[in-house]
């Protein structure tokens, strides 16, 4: 596994500081001695063959698994800490899936307010109005009130991204976001991400 | 669509010429279909049969209810909760089949999000479980509907038991006849539900297939 881009060195705490992070499943070791500076605005990649833990190093950051050694830290904070909320670090970090993982049962609408609304208690009006403006920015506003079976992949994708933003996440984790789709649509998620990334 | 019916109604003369000219039945009309007899009996039998109802209707709730609450109690994974997760009983199955159904990556991408597990249980998981084992655990109902005339054996006077004494009393089967009509009545819209439901679940399925 070789992080593509070097951390930069701002003078402030990265948002993401990883350090000698170890992850096993049974006796098999995903991630040994792992260390990745993240700074912000800052773009990295993780490029490595299937199977060499790319997806896990994701999974660990958002806590999705628990790190078998090492530590994790979000704005200078250990998130690793067993006292500390995971529900919290996770609204604060944003997770993208291969395979888009919007929720079947709820339109394209209902599936980007459920966080603000559940777990932020936002009332419906204002978390529909935050992600109608999401939707239009991906380009999917006229498919809000779609279910998500309806969607292309691509639409799918952008539609999980707007999901995603509408936490205001600190950090923004993609994983193989593209690898499921046809050619033709990987043009449009990655203009999008790319929109993304200017904006900061 | 013409051709069923007028086959069935065929079939449906014939069998009741065949069975009205059978020597006997002038005795078996009396003893089993006496019209006045019916009448006398329908009040005691329906008082049976709103007995049988409460028992569906109580025996339904708290079965779904309890089933539900030890299928979720199931999933919970720290260990000190293995005595919950340990009993599970009846409709428990169907539900957690019903639960483990729905992808972990959906789990995964409710927690991504800030989700707690019983927010993701309550608005991403049971959702679509719940679509999934409705046929299923409508035909456990419409099972449980024609096993609740087991409640006689208990003693009760229900629909069945309600008829027996009229049958004692009156030295005619009639009443037996009525309550069985009865049951095959409150089964109807039952069965129309069941399959309203399950023929929604397979048009659904095939959107989700065709898109």
């Amino acid at each position: 596994m070789t992080p593509a881009a070097d951390a930069g060195r701002h003078g402030v705490p990265p948002v993401l500081a990883c350090a000698g992070v170890r992850k096993v499943f049974g006796d098999r070791v995903v991630l040994r001695d792992l260390s990745l500076d993240v700074a912000e605005h800052e773009v990295v990649a993780v490029i490595g063959g299937s199977g060499s833990g790319k997806s896990t190093l994701l999974r660990t950051v958002n806590l999705l698994e628990t790190v078998d050694d090492g530590t994790i830290h979000l704005d200078g904070r250990d998130i690793t800490d067993p006292r500390v909320d995971p529900d919290q670090v996770r609204q604060r970090i944003g997770l993208v899936f291969q395979s888009y993982n919007l929720f079947p049962h709820l339109t394209v609408l209902d599936n980007v307010t459920l966080a603000p609304r559940r777990v932020h208690r936002l009332p419906r009006a204002r978390a529909e109005r935050r992600a109608m403006e999401l939707l239009d920015r991906v380009g999917l506003a006229d498919q809000a009130r779609q279910y998500p079976d309806r969607l292309s992949g691509g639409q799918q994708q952008r539609a999980a991204i707007a999901r995603t933003l509408i936490n205001a996440p600190r950090l923004l984790l993609l994983d193989e976001v593209t690898s499921a789709l046809d050619p033709e649509l990987v043009g449009e998620v990655l203009a999008l991400i790319r929109e993304l990334k200017n904006d900061g | 669509m013409l051709i069923a019916a007028g086959s069935t109604a065929v079939l449906g003369a014939l069998l009741v010429t065949a069975v009205a000219n059978s020597p006997g039945w002038p005795r078996v009309q009396q003893s089993f279909f006496d019209p006045a007899v019916a009448t006398q009996a329908l009040t005691a039998v329906l008082r049976g049969l709103w007995l049988n109802v409460r028992t569906l209707v109580f025996c339904a709730v708290g079965a779904l209810a309890l089933g539900l609450a030890i299928a979720l109690a199931r999933t919970l994974r720290p260990a000190v909760f293995f005595p919950l997760r340990a009993a599970a009983t009846s409709y428990t199955h169907v539900f957690r089949a019903g639960i483990e159904s729905v992808h972990p990556a959906q789990r995964a991408a409710a927690r991504s999000l800030g989700l707690s597990h019983a927010q993701t249980m309550r608005h991403v998981v049971l959702p679509q479980a719940v679509r999934r084992v409705a046929p299923p655990l409508l035909n456990d109902l419409v099972a449980l509907q024609k096993d609740v005339g087991l409640i006689s054996l208990a003693g009760p006077v229900d629909a069945i038991r309600a008829a027996q004494i009229e049958t004692a009393t009156s030295y005619n089967f009639t009443p037996y006849v009525v309550a069985g009509v009865l049951f095959i009545l409150m089964a109807i819209p039952l069965v129309a539900v069941t399959d309203w439901v399950t023929l929604r679940a397979a048009r659904r399925q095939t959107w989700a297939g065709a898109a």
